[in-house]
């Protein structure tokens, strides 16, 4: 009994582990949108994002089976959150205006 | 155990081991279907990945490597000592990124009369250090020759005899123009003589740029045999906020500092302007031993005031530029 109980949760693992990683996939993809189009990133909804999936990818660390897919998708979050910081910080140097 | 039980026995035996078979089966195929899924999905990230990395190494390179604000200075005061009587609203230029290249775009203004109006629009684009792309749209009515000779500029050195310009007919059509408009007029002097001189000598109309003698325009070739245009600078004070004259002492130094910036990035100083040729380190050397004597102006006001040049005996020739209707308060 307690053995399936236990197969149930570590599906929900791995199911949010997927969804953790296919949503950073995704947000990558935006990021790719918006870098080729030209739009302001800090300037949409883009963040909001990035905080409803990173708690799918928090839980998918919790169990062994879906640990890889949860530190996948945080690592795609964090490269996000780093490209966001230096972006911020060399566009004071790179741009000149207000 | 009879022979029935041992048929059962070994019955029950084959059915169970199909079982697990089956169930073996089930978990490679899943485990199959996963990775492939895993590689796919890893592919894909890496793909994703390509774009802001270059994206984060652009701004890097425009931050440490070759700084966007030296490209955009060596653009605007290229314009400003290029093109006669321009100037430019550096608040106003545009600037965007994509992966390893920079856009910068801008509005250029002509002064007639006492108001700019806007001459030019440019839209260039960077790979990396280097200019790929200038696209220039004018809104000018009159346009000085987009491929430049020796024999056609607009201003010309007094021993230059090789001259495409017929005067005669500039004149008359000065002359033809209305009372009430204001114009632009391109004005060669018989001598050379300092700018404060030439201000002097045309105290009814404002001298807004200047043509500097640097020693190649009595032939417009350079040392190596490249066709050079005019250089000069603005004459007239110029208060806006990103102008490299703002607040100068004497325009003449910024002049010569704005030379020595350009001689540093002349590739792209050539690319920028509408020159072939800039040649100079020659213009420069010339410039220090002779000192700043100009040989031509470019000169704004009212078309009555602008006709009574022709009666001065330092005017050699004359080209109009552009003419707008009557906006002089003086």
């Amino acid at each position: 009994m307690e053995l399936v109980t236990l197969k149930r949760f570590e599906k929900g693992f791995v199911t949010a582990g997927w969804i953790g990683m296919i949503g950073g996939l995704c947000l990558l993809l935006l990021l790719n949108i918006l870098i080729l189009t030209n739009i302001d990133v800090t300037d949409n909804n883009f963040y909001l994002f990035v905080y409803l999936t990173a708690p799918f990818n928090v839980i998918a660390i919790c169990s062994k089976k879906s640990r890889s897919l949860g530190i996948w998708g945080l690592s795609i979050l964090l490269f996000i959150m780093i490209f966001t910081v230096i972006i911020f910080f060399l566009g004071w140097m790179v741009i000149p205006f207000p | 155990m009879d022979d029935y039980e041992k048929l059962i026995a070994s019955s029950k035996a084959e059915i169970a081991n199909a079982n697990d078979q089956s169930n073996y089966q089930k978990v490679i195929k899943k485990t199959i279907f996963t990775s492939k899924w895993k590689l796919i999905f890893a592919t894909l990230t890496m793909i994703l990945l390509i774009v802001p990395t270059s994206f984060m190494m652009t701004f890097m390179y425009y931050a440490f490597g070759t700084s966007s604000t030296t490209l955009m200075d060596v653009a605007s005061e290229t314009l400003y000592v290029t093109e006669p009587n321009t100037s430019l609203e550096e608040i106003e230029f545009d600037m965007s990124f994509t992966p390893f290249s920079m856009k910068l775009a801008f509005e250029q203004y002509k002064r007639i009369g006492e108001e700019d109006y806007k001459a030019n629009t440019y839209d260039l684009r960077f790979f990396l250090g280097s200019l790929s792309k200038k696209e220039v749209t004018t809104s000018l009515e009159r346009i000085a020759p987009k491929k430049p000779t020796e024999t056609n500029p607009w201003l010309i050195h007094p021993e230059n005899r090789n001259l495409q310009i017929d005067t005669g007919r500039e004149w008359r059509v000065l002359d033809g123009l209305p009372d009430e408009t204001v114009v632009e007029a391109y004005i060669s002097f018989f001598d050379l003589m300092t700018v404060k001189e030439a201000e002097k000598t045309m105290p009814n109309v404002d001298v807004v740029w200047a043509a500097v003698d640097t020693g190649v325009e009595k032939t417009n070739l350079s040392k190596d045999g490249g066709v050079v245009s005019p250089i000069g600078y603005p004459v007239q004070r110029d208060n806006s906020t990103w102008s490299p004259f703002r607040d100068a002492t004497s325009n003449e130094e910024v002049f010569k500092d704005i030379l020595k910036t350009m001689e540093n990035h002349e590739e792209l100083a050539t690319a920028i302007s509408s020159a072939k040729n800039l040649a100079l380190p020659e213009r420069i050397d010339y410039i220090n031993k002779f000192g700043v004597k100009t040989y031509g102006v470019v000169v704004t006001g009212p078309k009555k005031d602008v006709l009574a040049l022709e009666k001065m005996n330092i005017v050699r020739y004359l080209k109009v530029g552009e003419v707008k209707l009557w906006n002089w308060s003086r």
